[in-house]
């Protein structure tokens, strides 16, 4: 076993390039309550490759804009706030960790897959109502350990998906049995460092735990499920992990409410790639 | 002719009205409590479901599988559902007996299987 311990992949997070304060700001208000919506709009136009990549996928047709915008306020004021904020997250978490070439890691499949989740938890906030501002970030997030693992200990990582491969197991059980530690631990170090509210951090870490998680991590546990499941990834091996009932009792969804939640989840997901070909 | 069909293992929510048994349905001493080729109705299912039957080996309808001219539309849907149940099986292959498991199964399929792509 080429293992990979905790305090390397510490030493590892703490050299990554860190994250601008535009995007600290942005992810630190996820968790606040009374939120300034302008002061945070001027924020945002502070970085201005951040906001040219937001303001193209912002104006592409798919969003159904009735005009051009030009401004960060003015697309929250046309798309909402909430919108805005999702897109912008997603566009500076896209380039955050830099992709290594030398891996066999798609990065591309990687997004699709985490973007996928963040509709999809999204879509199961808006039939709870609750959890709304926060779901769609951690459905991005929730599998970002894989990333810093796949970039920062590539041959590494290269063998515990060649045991993937080989045993047609779960992402988890190769990452446990060939590094000794798997992506929601490296996750959760690294939403830590990043400063992420609390319960995000949580869910991040519980996420394939349900048995020891609160209601955001079960919503995760969930999505990234239905995702699988919804084939959404477009990933040939594709595999859908253990469902735990909790998830179902727990947060209470009707099957009719999961009906839509499917269906949402399909109609929104190419509009929310298009930030991966910008 | 025979019609060309195929079998799927579908969890009981998923089993439509007007399909048919794949193969005898056995109790628990080995009697046949269904015979293959019946065809499921509401009272059967609901029956079923009762004696706490989970999945049925059933024929999905064949109307729509047999040689058809190209273009019929019934015909590519239907042939556009068995591979999504057979994408779906893959997908599930490592179905690990959880109830959570089991349950987004059956919604997926039930999804795949209503819905109007």
């Amino acid at each position: 076993m080429n293992g990979v311990t905790l305090d390397a992949v510490m030493g590892k997070i703490h050299k990554l390039p860190s994250l601008s304060t535009v995007v600290m700001d942005l992810l630190a208000s996820l968790a606040q309550e009374d939120l300034d919506i302008d002061i945070l709009a001027k924020k945002i136009s502070t970085d201005q490759v951040l906001t040219a990549k937001t303001l193209k996928v912002a104006n592409s047709t798919f969003y159904g804009m009735p005009r051009q915008v030009a401004t960060v306020t003015e697309a929250i004021a046309v798309l909402g706030f909430h919108t805005i904020r999702n897109l912008v997250t997603t566009t500076a978490m896209v380039s955050a960790i830099p992709a290594s070439s030398r891996s066999g890691f798609d990065v591309l499949h990687f997004w699709r897959h985490s973007i996928a989740t963040a509709v999809c938890a999204n879509a199961i906030a808006t039939e709870l109502g609750e959890h709304k501002s926060q779901a769609y970030t951690v459905g991005l997030l929730h599998d970002i350990g894989r990333l810093v693992l796949a970039t920062q200990f590539t041959a590494e990582y290269d063998q515990a998906m060649d045991y993937r491969l080989a045993h047609d197991c779960s992402i988890t059980t190769a990452e446990t049995v060939s590094l000794g530690l798997d992506h929601a631990a490296v996750g959760e170090a690294l939403a830590q460092h990043w400063k992420f509210p609390v319960a995000m951090q949580q869910a991040i870490a519980q996420h394939h735990l349900p048995a020891r998680a609160g209601p955001l991590g079960l919503l995760l546990h969930l999505a990234n499920a239905v995702v699988h499941a919804l084939d959404l990834s477009n990933k040939e091996d594709d595999l859908v992990p253990p469902v735990d009932m909790l998830a179902f009792t727990a947060l209470g969804l009707s099957d009719a409410a999961l009906l839509r939640v499917f269906k949402i989840s399909e109609k929104d997901l190419e509009v929310a790639c298009l930030v991966l070909s910008t | 002719m025979t019609q060309p069909t195929k079998s799927f293992q579908l969890p009981l929510d998923a089993v439509g009205i007007g399909m048919s048994l794949a193969e005898p349905l056995m109790g628990a001493q080995g009697e046949v409590v269904l015979s293959q080729g019946v065809e499921l109705t509401q009272a059967l299912l609901q029956a079923l479901r009762r004696r706490g039957v989970t999945s049925l080996s059933v024929l999905v309808p064949d109307e729509g599988l047999a040689p058809a001219p190209a273009g019929d539309k019934r015909s590519s849907a239907a042939e556009l559902q068995l591979a999504q149940l057979e994408r779906l099986a893959q997908l599930f292959r490592n179905d690990d007996g959880q109830s959570g498991t089991a349950r987004l199964r059956a919604l997926v399929t039930r999804y795949r299987l209503d819905g109007s792509p």
